[in-house]
């Protein structure tokens, strides 16, 4: 009975790490993509894994060796636990393969340990990227014995367990209160929101509360992560020496994803029940219908596509929403140094505001997964009598009826608050649009470029494989570079801008001619 | 109304799925394509359809090269899949609106249109429901209804009746003369083959991407069934 989880499992990850078969790629070029993905995996683990270790570098160096470990550990779970609140739920429910699974004879315990695991596999990666350096520079620059070193080693295994059972719970709840009511991927969007931000909102308060008192001592440090998290009390003892609190944190652990497994499993046919029955109510009468433009209405089929699927929503509205909030508070807040907690920044704020808001605008779009979301309506799609442009030019549309009207407000708010010079004004619009568009027709590019149809579970194109990579840190360091540049020359700022707008505006072009030209036809065989 | 001159398709890797493909199917046919799986029949339907690329022949709909006018030869034409996947985030009454808006069908028109076609599948009071709660039935009624809607110059139906009840598949086939009665073209694949004896003025037999036997069906079946033409064409081949 055991090996059919690990079965399923295997399916799992192969609908993630496989590319389009229905293209009948030859065999070297699938093998190509598939060390791309793994090349690219890989480089992104090392950014930051060498950013966990240099901090932990401080951190031993300023003689608080004893907060390394448990501050990377509550660091993992609180990331954990936010980027799984975005995908356990549609990984866990409404897969298309949920009606060939539960016609099966497999336990349904099997089927959700599969896809939690599958999960898991991907939370423990993070994990140790973060942790794995961090134990090094620890083990390497202070005096600690072996045991703590396995105590850690051992940790690692567990630590991602507690944060993806309460993300799993709250994708239940906010899945179970939802689906009652008629607009229920709106609602599990806006309750997805609201938990990551209440966390997030959560976790800032913790630090804030310390920051009040004092901030470098490590006893107090230790404290903030006790509040921030709450296993981290009994993993500090463990790492300590405390055998048994070692031992009761990875009970707990295990606890909680045995304890989350059987709750799912106890309600899963009833969940997916009311998540895969839509309620008819069979009464149309004939009424007038209203004609659009072809292009209008391609339009309006993405954005019902886009709202239809919320992992899709959270995943790339998240950003934009951030950043409004982000906008309102800094235009509210009136000490901006100790809110931001950057001394002297109300002196470069007004220069870094457009770099800001691009570093907003090039993590989102809704672009690089939609050409595989057509999956194996994509024949529909390529037989449409239109020309080939206008159904790009729909998905570029709706990124940018998303990023335009954001940026526009974000940068009109920050604008009045705080007063930059007409230029360092003209580039916090101009910059952040320049991203916007470029990461919109980027995205597109790189999922013709990347397409896969045959995946069972939306989660696997928004969330995972190259084009969902490529697209997040390639955009991150689009950003950085200029933002590095722009805050070491920042007498130059204003020309790194120009700079900047004019590539992006060049790429955006060129990429633009060669989404044009790739024939939704050479995706179809 | 549609020429198919030399069409081959071979896939990357080198499997030939179609090779040297010659069919005309003037206005008025109901074309009856019938081959074994892995025949290349869905190979050549999808080229037709313009959803598939090709590098050798020609294919002409109208006159017009699917090549080089897709979109005005796709204005003229219906294709349903075996298999029809379609957007199940409209309800069936947004999916037809759609489906009109690319086909640039006028207001009265579709509405006259939907109202009839509805009615004659009768799933009119579902077209308010959305896609997702349909039963694969309904899906292929609404599928069929979307590519009557926009009275296309040749429909091309790969295993059309595959899922209808029979209620369905008789008004199926009512519709599908009523439209070659009009002027329009049929070009359908089916497995059964006492459908396609019934319905079909010509057929095609494709083995092995070859087109074996093709012409009006009086003169391939004589006095034989097409189940045993069939037979004999598939044994003398291999």
């Amino acid at each position: 009975m055991s090996a059919r989880w690990i079965s399923l499992l295997g399916v799992n990850l192969r609908s993630i790490f496989a590319l389009s078969q229905t293209s009948r790629k030859k065999k070297n070029k699938r093998n190509m993509n598939m060390a791309l993905m793994i090349v690219l995996y890989v480089f992104v683990g090392l950014i930051f894994a060498v950013y966990c270790g240099v901090l932990s570098a401080l951190y031993v160096y300023m003689g608080m060796e004893e907060i390394v470990m448990p501050m990377m550990m509550t660091i993992a779970s609180v990331v954990i636990l936010i980027t799984s609140i975005f995908k356990a739920n549609g990984f866990l429910f409404a897969s298309r393969d949920d009606d060939l699974l539960l016609s099966l004879p497999v336990d349904t315990h099997q089927i959700i340990v599969s896809r939690l695991s599958t999960l898991y596999i991907f939370d423990l990666v993070e994990t140790a990227v973060v942790m794995l350096p961090s134990l090094v520079v620890v083990a390497v620059m202070s005096n600690v014995g072996a045991g703590f070193i396995i105590s850690v080693l051992l940790s690692i295994l567990f630590i991602p367990m507690i944060p993806l059972a309460i993300a799993a719970l709250i994708g239940i709840i906010v899945t179970y209160i939802s689906c009652r009511f008629k607009h229920k991927n709106f609602l599990s969007v806006v309750f997805g929101m609201l938990f990551v931000i209440i966390i997030m909102f959560f976790s800032m308060s913790a630090q804030n509360m310390n920051d009040q008192i004092i901030m470098d001592m490590s006893k107090l440090l230790l404290d903030l992560f006790r509040r921030t998290y709450f296993p981290t009390s009994l993993y500090i003892s463990g790492l300590s020496g405390n055998v048994m609190s070692l031992i009761g944190f990875i009970v707990l652990s295990l606890s909680a994803a045995i304890g989350v497994t059987a709750a799912i499993a106890w309600k899963y046919k009833r969940i997916t029940t009311f998540l895969t029955t839509e309620k008819s109510s069979g009464n149309y009468r004939m009424q007038s219908l209203k004609t659009s433009g072809t292009m209008f209405s391609l339009y309006r089929k993405e954005f019902k596509l886009y709202t239809s699927i919320p992992v899709y929503v959270l995943n790339t509205a998240f950003s934009f929403v951030f950043m409004i909030i982000i906008a309102i508070a800094l235009f509210f807040v009136k000490d901006i140094e100790s809110f931001l907690k950057i001394p002297g920044a109300k002196n470069y704020i007004a220069l870094a505001l457009p770099i800001v808001l691009s570093f907003f605008m090039a993590l989102s779009s809704t672009t690089y997964p939609s050409i595989s979301l057509e999956g194996k309506k994509l024949w529909l799609t390529a037989h449409l009598p239109v020309p080939q442009k206008q159904i790009y030019h729909a998905k570029l549309l709706v990124n940018l009826t998303l990023s335009v009207p954001t940026c526009i407000i974000s940068s009109v708010l920050l604008i009045i608050r705080f007063r930059p010079d007409t230029l360092n004004a003209v580039m916090t619009f101009l910059v952040p649009l320049a991203y916007g568009i470029f990461v919109s027709i980027f995205g597109l590019w790189v999922n013709l470029k990347f397409p896969n149809f045959d995946w069972v579970n939306p989660v696997t194109v928004i969330k995972q494989g190259i084009p969902a990579m490529i697209c997040i840190f390639g955009g991150m360091i689009v950003v950085i570079i200029p933002a590095f540049l722009i805050f070491t020359f920042s007498e130059a700022a204003h020309i790194i801008y120009i700079i900047v707008v004019s590539v992006l505006a060049v790429l955006s072009f060129i990429l633009y001619r060669l989404v044009s030209g790739t024939k939704l036809l050479s995706l179809t065989e | 109304m549609l020429t198919i001159s030399h069409f081959s398709k071979t896939y990357k890797g080198g499997k030939t799925a179609v090779s040297d493909l010659n069919l005309e199917i003037k206005p008025g046919d109901i074309y009856g394509f019938i081959g074994h799986n892995g025949a290349g029949k869905t190979t050549t339907i999808k080229a037709v359809a313009g959803i598939l690329d090709f590098e050798a022949g020609e294919i002409t709909i109208d006159g017009q090269s699917i090549r080089q006018n897709p979109v005005a030869c796709k204005m003229k034409m219906a294709y349903i899949p075996d298999n029809p996947d379609i957007y199940e985030f409209f309800t069936g009454i947004q999916y037809l609106n759609f489906i009109c808006d690319m086909y640039r069908v006028p207001k009265k028109e579709r509405e006259t249109r939907i109202s009839r076609y509805a009615g004659l599948f009768e799933i009119t009071h579902n077209l308010g429901d959305l896609i997702s709660s349909y039963s694969h039935g309904m899906k292929q009624k609404l599928v069929l209804i979307s590519a009557f809607i926009h009275d296309p110059k040749l429909l091309i139906l790969d295993e059309p009746f595959v899922g209808l009840d029979p209620k369905a598949s008789l008004t199926l086939k009512n519709l599908m003369h009523e439209l070659c009665s009009q002027g329009s073209a049929i070009f359908f694949s089916t497995h059964v083959l006492e459908v396609a004896q019934k319905l079909c003025n010509k057929i095609a037999i494709i083995k092995n991407g070859r087109l074996v036997i093709s012409g009006p069906i009086d003169g391939i079946l004589g006095n034989n069934s097409l189940e045993d033409v069939f037979m004999e064409v598939s044994e003398d081949v291999r």
